[in-house]
């Protein structure tokens, strides 16, 4: 905020309403004059017609859902390949450069996995589920790559990792004897590639993935899914190599992405997210310190109150800690942009 | 974001003042909401180990078996000094997060010492209002204020469910209202994380307690309908004169009666999620927009589990919902249109 020019957003406002600035009965037409107008009808346009679409399509596949073992198997094939058919035919004729194209792409994109069911259904294949899912992934790529739709993209990669972990929990993990753990390393890796893809798409002037939100979502994910095996580890270790992979492999996730969203992109939100991320990591690791040191043995007065109070300075400690890298972070990407 | 001098200009506010009222904020808890949420969590988790320290003094040092009098004393001082705490040292990171734990832990504790010796529910969540008040009269922390009225919130919400089983799930309806007036026509004092409080938490109990029984009877809870379809109308007059032609004004109008009839048949969580949105618009809030986002989403989802109505009726319901709701986007696109054209 430049403060000989300062600007207000919504927030701000009830400082000016504490100072008693502005009243009760003016509060919504001070809010009308720092709302942004354009965003909020954009946004207000396609929040309609989403609700309007996932509503409808609900409604839909509750309907066949109620009639479903009534139906031939003829009439089952008929009814999602027809809707195939239309939503492919409606976004040719709509044009993959509107939002409406862009949806009905998506919702093909959807019937095809449908589609990939029933045949598993009324022919009994004996396939694994993994492979609905590979080939389901492999099949909506071209549609993914055309529609140039962020959401198209997560759906493309919801169903990929999908595809990986049944591959893992049905293959490498049961017959290849590959930790479980490494598993969920592999999906937030494998996210956190997305992730840099997508910054790197960007940065080429691929504007329609340059929502903030992509980023974030892709951020999350990928964290969560290398903090999930790492806070683990912390809690029960059996295979110590697997378990210092996972641990490793979340402290690089977390350097990499502190250093990157402070020096290069100076990205808060995101900055938020790694540091939530790495608190909750450090409080698992006093749980293990504590455990290790004292032991949590709740029957026993003297190590029962020793533990959990250590706990709870551990824990006041690492969250307090993150508040103020919070705040000061904060406080100096104001003075950035000031 | 709007420049203070044209915001001053177009609403008649000294300028000066202003720029005295936006300095002295620096000052008082601003921190965005996502980073509410990591210290949220931190805080309950310390609240947590906190609690179970209280449960090893009581049973192990003073033999108390379960909760009374004299441990809700404890929990009130707790409480009190938790909140010296916070007077005294606000800008302290690691004092403010001790003193929101504790003051938590201290709320519970209370309720606990209150509530069990009776074995009633009722009991514990009175026992919270006065913190509750102590929460929001106090501004120094956004996040106590949230975590305090939400557990009022949810006890008295368990309570009602333990006396009341079917119109549980129409509870939001009660507290939507509230939530929305304090955002409207806040007081001076800063309400917000009570608001939102009242807005969210109903709302995700709502989610919690279908997942033990079924609540929602087709076509019941009108009164509940009736709270939220009131809450549309107040929400369609204030923005009534954000628009000025008169073509405008008859599609709002059809808007409105879509949203009527789209509240109409739909169960009150998923009434209350288009609430949320709708207020999103309204206060041009980011924050109400992604949680309202993700309510629909998940409500519209559970609607299929529901076991009151049968699939069919389900799906005549969403589809009939989702054809107007398109009706109303591709007269808005229309409208668009024809005004660009002209």
């Amino acid at each position: 905020m430049n403060p000989a020019r300062p600007e207000l957003g919504p927030s701000a406002l009830q400082a000016l309403r504490s100072a008693g600035l502005v009243s009760a009965r003016g509060y919504a037409a001070a809010v009308d004059a720092v709302r942004d107008e354009a965003f909020w009808a954009r946004w207000g346009m396609r929040a309609l017609m989403a609700l309007g679409v996932g509503q409808f399509l609900a409604g839909v596949v509750f309907f066949f859902a109620y009639n479903w073992n009534d139906l031939s198997d003829v009439a089952k094939f008929a009814i999602v390949e027809v809707a195939l058919v239309i939503t492919v035919g409606g976004a040719l004729l709509v044009g993959l450069d509107r939002v409406f194209g862009q949806m009905l792409l998506i919702a093909a994109s959807v019937l095809t996995g449908v589609l990939l069911a029933v045949i598993g259904q009324v022919y009994q294949t004996g396939a694994d589920v993994f492979e609905l899912f590979a080939a389901w992934t492999v099949l909506i790529l071209p549609w993914t790559i055309i529609s140039r739709h962020p959401v198209h993209w997560l759906l493309w990669l919801v169903v990929a990792e999908t595809a990986f972990v049944l591959y893992a929990e049905q293959v490498l993990i049961p017959v290849r004897e590959m930790p479980g753990e490494l598993a969920s390393v592999i999906v937030g890796a494998t996210v956190a590639v997305a992730l840099a893809a997508r910054e790197w798409a960007v940065q080429r002037g691929m504007a329609w993935l340059a929502a903030h939100w992509t980023r974030l979502v892709l951020l999350f994910a990928a964290m969560a899914a290398l903090f999930a095996p790492a806070a683990a580890q912390m809690f029960d270790t059996d295979n110590v190599t697997a378990g210092t992979v996972c641990v490793i492999a979340f402290l690089l996730a977390a350097l990499i992405a502190s250093a990157v969203y402070w020096r290069r992109w100076r990205d808060f939100p995101a900055l938020v997210i790694v540091i939530g991320f790495i608190d909750a990591f450090v409080v698992c690791v006093g749980y293990r310190v504590i455990d290790e040191g004292i032991g949590f043995h709740l029957n026993d007065v003297g190590p029962a109150l020793s533990s959990l109070g250590a706990m709870i300075v551990w824990a006041i400690a690492a969250t307090g800690t993150a508040a103020l890298i919070m705040r000061r972070l904060r406080g100096s990407l104001q003075e950035m942009t000031s | 974001m709007t420049e203070l001098a044209a915001f001053c200009a177009r609403t008649g506010i000294d300028e000066a003042a202003a720029r005295q009222a936006l300095s002295a904020r620096a000052a008082h808890d601003d921190s965005p909401w996502y980073m509410q949420v990591v210290l949220g969590i931190g805080a309950w988790i310390t609240t947590i180990v906190a609690l179970f320290f209280a449960g090893v003094v009581m049973e192990l040092v003073f033999d108390i078996d379960e909760p009374n009098l004299p441990v809700a004393i404890v929990g009130a001082i707790v409480f009190v000094a938790s909140f010296w705490l916070l007077h005294h040292r606000p800008e302290g990171a690691f004092a403010s997060h001790a003193a929101v734990a504790f003051a938590t832990a201290g709320t519970l504790l209370a309720a606990a010492g209150v509530g069990v010796p009776e074995e009633s529910l009722w009991r514990a969540a009175a026992a919270t209002l006065p913190f509750a008040a102590a929460a929001i009269w106090q501004q120094r922390s956004v996040l106590l204020q949230f975590l305090i009225v939400s557990i009022a919130l949810i006890l008295g919400i368990v309570a009602a469910w333990d006396h009341w089983h079917d119109p549980v799930a129409d509870l939001p309806a009660l507290f939507i209202p509230v939530g929305m007036a304090l955002l409207l026509w806040p007081p001076r004092r800063d309400v917000r994380a009570t608001a939102f409080a009242l807005l969210i938490v109903p709302l995700l109990l709502d989610i919690v307690i279908s997942r033990f029984e079924s609540t929602w009877a087709l076509w019941s809870g009108w009164p509940a309908r009736g709270l939220l379809l009131a809450v549309f109308a107040l929400l369609f007059a204030i923005n009534w004169r954000r628009v000025v032609d008169r073509q405008g004004r008859l599609l709002a109008l059809a808007a409105a009666v879509a949203v009527a009839v789209v509240v109409w048949p739909l169960p009150t969580g998923a009434s209350g999620s288009l609430v949320l949105l709708t207020l999103a618009y309204t206060l041009g809030s980011r924050t109400l927009a992604v949680v309202g986002t993700l309510m629909a989403i998940y409500f519209i989802w559970s609607f299929y589990w529901d076991l009151d109505g049968t699939l069919l009726t389900k799906s005549i319901i969403l589809m009939s919902v989702g054809a107007v709701l398109l009706l109303c986007y591709g007269l808005l696109v229309g409208t668009l249109r024809e005004r660009r054209a002209s």
